[in-house]
C-alpha cells in the first residue's frame, strides 16, 4: 500500500517513537525533528485510525515522499467493534457477572422509547 | 439527580461548533476530543451505524457528547453470535469534569452515562459494552460506580491495553 501524507499532522510534537518500518511522511514538520528518525505519523484526516508508521529521511525537503510498506493500524472505535471473540476464561467471567447480576446499573436511568432522540 | 442536558443528534452540520471541544490532555483524552471533531466518527456512523449525541446544559454549553452502536459479541457459543451494545466513545469536556461539586452520581458526566445506558435500554439490549484504556483510572472508577464490570483486558496499540466493560441494562427474555 502506498499514501501519501499531504498535510502536516498539527500534533506532531506528541507524535511517539517506535520500531522502524517503511512508510510515507510530509515534509514541512522535518526541521522540528532530529533526523533520520523513526515516527509514528498520524494523518490529519485519518489520524485517530489510521496510524502511518514511517522514517524521517534526511534528505527530506519538504516535499512530500511516499514509500511502499505503510502500516495502518486500527483505530480504538474499529476494535470495539471488532474485537468480539471472548475466550473460554473471558466468557466464563462474563457467565459469573451475568448469573450473579453483578453489572447492573446503580443510578436511576432515564426513560427514553427510542434509540433515535 | 444530575443537571438535565439538552440532547442533540450529532450531524455534520454540527461540526463546526464542536471544535472547542476538549476533555484533557492525556493521550486517551485527546483520541476522544479528536475523534468527534474530525470526519472519523461519521466514517465510524456510515462503517457501523454508530449514533452520536451532544449534550448541552441549560445554558446551552456543550458539556459532552455519546455514542452507542451494536456490535456482534461470540460469546457463549462462537457460532451463535449475541448482539450487545456498545458504547464506542464517550467524553465530556474537561469544563464539566468533576462538576457540579458534590456527589459523582449527580454530575454532568453522569448523565451523559446515563443518557446513552437509556439508549442501550430502549435498544432492548441486555448487555452493554465498552471499552477504557488501562491507563484512564478515573474512567474505570467511574464506570464501576456506575455498575459496569470488568471481564478482560486486551492489548492496545503501543503496548498499553484497554479494560472491557459490560453492565447488564436491563433483564430480557
Amino acid at each position: 500500500m502506498t499514501t501519501t501524507i499531504d498535510k502536516v499532522p498539527a500534533f506532531y510534537n506528541r507524535i511517539a517513537s517506535e520500531e522502524t518500518v517503511k512508510g510515507t511522511y510530509g515534509g514541512n514538520w522535518r526541521t522540528e525533528m532530529s533526523v533520520p528518525r523513526v515516527l509514528v505519523v498520524y494523518v490529519e484526516a485519518f489520524r485517530l485510525t489510521q496510524v502511518y508508521e514511517g522514517i524521517l529521511d534526511s534528505t527530506s525537503t519538504g516535499e512530500t515522499k511516499t514509500h511502499e510498506s505503510v502500516s495502518v493500524r486500527r483505530s480504538p472505535v474499529e476494535m470495539a467493534y471488532e474485537d468480539i471473540y471472548l475466550s473460554e476464561e473471558e466468557a466464563d467471567n462474563l457467565d459469573d457477572i451475568i448469573k450473579k447480576g453483578l453489572a447492573r446499573p446503580t443510578v436511576e436511568i432515564p426513560q427514553r422509547q427510542t434509540v433515535h432522540a | 439527580m444530575p443537571p438535565a442536558l439538552r440532547e442533540v443528534p450529532y450531524v455534520q452540520e454540527l461540526q463546526a461548533s464542536v471544535q472547542s471541544f476538549e476533555c484533557g490532555t492525556q493521550e486517551f483524552e485527546l483520541i476522544l476530543s479528536d475523534w468527534i471533531k474530525n470526519h472519523e466518527c461519521f466514517n465510524d456512523v456510515a462503517k457501523y451505524g454508530t449514533k452520536i449525541w451532544l449534550y448541552y446544559s441549560e445554558d446551552n454549553q456543550l458539556v459532552g457528547y455519546g455514542s452507542y452502536g451494536r456490535t456482534e459479541l461470540k460469546y457463549p457459543d462462537p457460532k451463535e453470535p449475541r448482539v450487545v451494545g456498545i458504547i464506542p466513545m464517550i467524553a465530556v469536556d474537561s469544563k464539566f469534569k468533576g462538576k457540579p461539586p458534590g456527589q459523582w452520581q449527580d454530575r454532568y458526566a453522569s448523565a451523559v452515562l446515563r443518557q446513552i445506558i437509556s439508549v442501550a435500554i430502549a435498544d432492548g439490549q441486555s448487555l452493554l459494552s465498552l471499552n477504557v484504556h488501562s491507563c484512564n483510572l478515573a474512567a474505570i472508577t467511574f464506570y464501576e460506580r456506575h455498575g459496569f464490570s470488568f471481564i478482560t483486558k486486551k492489548p492496545n496499540r503501543e503496548g498499553n491495553h484497554r479494560m472491557i466493560m459490560v453492565l447488564i441494562p436491563q433483564e430480557v427474555n
